[in-house]
């Protein structure tokens, strides 16, 4: 038989959409070929969360009661034991940096295959899966399989696949789980201080976002502040490359793709994005793109709907001359 | 003396910088260059020695020598053909056995790579050397021989925490900022042998490296499509453009 175990990300809060993902990911995967599924949770028993987790495919749980959140090695540890009793063929982890450093850990504890930030997993054959990612700056999607006889995990970027709700699924099955070992208490570091830094800005919600304004190198310095404008007369988010990023333009939480956020709006309106596959990845689920770019052959014009061909710095001066005003 | 062990990749220029013009065909991954800049500022307080440690083609050696200009000690290059084509799990073994054979009090690398965007490596290399890897560190603070003093940035959240030595740390940042470096210190560097090692220097299983070790294989790459139809092109006429965006943003927001 076939197990899967999805690693849930504790204490996660209004993030806790990233475990929805991944327990009704896991359900569907188990439909197939009728795998059972073990939810790992390692936070306080919480029965309110667990009739959560129902409502997305969670049947089996195993439980580690830690009191507080723990740093990623007493976590690796801990599955690292769960995995050594329960034998999990598939393992699925939330990528959140959380999750990344804890899979990477266990896959070399554990000597298992690992794959980072998927956006799709699916049967392959009997036991094994094909994993779906990015590769290499190119603008392929590449599919990865374990080629060895171990353990297979992968890390699932966030808003990649959809928490719907499943039908009722009946009686859970609670199991309480104690780590069979000291935790290495002596490895964990000495907290000297904590600081909570008060953002001034607002969080941004780019992942819910209906409409979003996206920004790439095609678009003057200058000119950033007339799209802001824009986004707010239409009530849209602005996002962008991780160009953008790395210039320090814009903060890391408005970065689309690969290396920054999955979003799924109504409308993704392009401005000055040559469209690199890193970055169209996080527009999987965008319904309309529209692409303003002063080339045709711009890569982003092989994946909009519209394509509006002009001067990003012109086409943004009459956009805002019309609905802002001079 | 502190033994601080950075771990660098070089990567494709043009992974980097896109459509300019790319006088080098390799160059420092923008992460470990960003994390090399920090220990070289932490030299100047605190007695230490910097060696870059790197796996790849020898061809690249020309893009480590910026390193050495730029102030390390020491460059190691792992090269064998055996070492080619590795995943993740394949890397960290070979880069922990090369560090098993030397001095390190402390293990720095980059967030992730550019090219493979993983940030694997570092948890991996700490499991594999016994120790725990602290990610996202925006500062040390103090450098001592058997503990560290290090500021971490997570979310809204700042840490200050101390470590028991040996550690892996990662830096939270890269910078696309070319290092402006001395010539004279460049054409130092050029007479400097980077000392390469084979797997023949490396205490090794030759069966866990390279392909061969890896776990997983790449095994198909397709272009992705997203889109369902051809799209609606538009052009040269600027007011017919305009009011169909207005279109069809109003659409969505009535």
């Amino acid at each position: 038989m076939i197990r899967i175990l999805v690693v849930t990300h504790p204490y996660a809060g209004n993030d806790g959409n990233i475990n929805f993902e991944l327990i009704r990911k896991a359900y569907d995967l188990s439909k197939g070929n009728s795998a059972d599924v073990k939810i790992l949770m390692m936070e306080k028993f919480s029965d309110e969360l667990i009739q959560l987790y129902k409502r997305y495919g969670g049947k089996n749980f195993l439980i580690y009661e830690a009191e507080q959140e723990l740093e990623y090695i007493c976590y690796a540890e801990l599955i690292a034991q769960v995995c050594r009793k329960y034998k999990p063929n598939l393992i699925l982890y939330p990528g959140t940096e959380l999750g990344k450093a804890i899979a990477a850990t266990i896959a070399t504890i554990l000597h298992a295959a690992l794959i980072a930030d998927c956006i799709d997993i699916q049967p392959l054959n009997e036991d094994k899966y094909s994993f779906s990612r990015t590769a290499m700056n190119d603008s392929i999607i590449a599919k990865i399989r374990c080629v060895k006889d171990c353990i297979q995990m992968c890390t699932v970027k966030r808003n990649v696949f959809e928490a719907k709700e499943v039908c009722s699924i009946g009686e859970e099955n609670i199991e309480f789980v104690l780590s069979d070992k000291a935790i290495q208490d002596n490895q964990v570091p000495e907290i000297l201080e904590t600081t909570e830094n008060i953002k001034t800005v607002r969080d941004c919600q780019i992942e819910n976002a209906r409409i979003i304004f996206g920004i790439g190198r095609g678009v003057l310095k200058d000119d950033i502040k007339k799209v802001e404008d824009l986004a707010r007369i239409f009530h849209a988010e602005i996002a962008c490359t991780r160009i953008i990023v790395e210039e320090q333009i814009m903060d890391k939480s408005r970065q689309i793709g690969q290396s920054g956020k999955m979003v799924s709006p109504d409308i993704y309106v392009a401005f000055g994005i040559s469209g690199a596959s890193q970055h169209m990845v996080g527009l999987k689920n965008a319904k309309k793109i529209i692409a303003i770019n002063r080339d045709k052959d711009a890569m982003i014009c092989k994946y909009a709907d519209y394509v509006f061909i002009a001067d990003t710095h012109k086409f943004i001066a009459c956009m805002y001359s019309d609905f802002v005003g001079d | 003396m502190i033994n601080i062990i950075l771990c660098v990749k070089v990567v494709l220029s043009s992974i980097v910088y896109k459509n300019n013009n790319i006088v080098d065909k390799y160059m420092l991954n923008p992460f470990d260059l960003y994390a090399l800049e920090q220990v070289l500022e932490i030299k100047r307080t605190t007695e230490c020695k910097i060696t870059c440690l790197c796996m790849g083609k020898e061809e690249i050696k020309e893009a480590l020598v910026q390193c050495k200009a730029m102030g390390a000690d020491d460059i190691i290059l792992l090269s064998d053909k055996k070492f080619a084509g590795a995943d993740t799990y394949a890397t960290v073994y070979v880069l922990a056995q090369a560090l098993k054979n030397l001095d390190y009090d402390i293990v720095v690398c980059g967030k992730q790579a550019v090219d493979g965007e993983t940030g694997q490596v570092p948890y991996g290399l700490a499991a594999r050397l016994n120790c725990i890897c602290m990610g996202a560190i925006s500062e040390i603070e103090v450098l001592e021989k058997n503990r560290v003093i290090v500021t971490q940035q997570k979310d809204n959240i700042k840490r200050k925490l101390a470590c028991k030595l040996p550690i892996v740390m990662t830096y939270d940042d890269c910078t696309l900022k070319s290092p402006t470096i001395n010539l004279m210190a460049l054409k130092r560097a050029e007479k400097y042998q980077v000392t390469i090692l084979k797997a023949q220097d490396l205490n090794l299983d030759t069966d866990k490296v390279g392909q061969q070790g890896s776990k997983t294989e790449v095994y198909s790459s397709t272009k992705p499509e997203y889109r369902k139809a051809e799209p609606i092109l538009l052009q040269d006429e600027m007011e017919e453009m305009i009011s169909k965006i207005y279109d069809i943003l109003r659409i969505r927001k009535g």
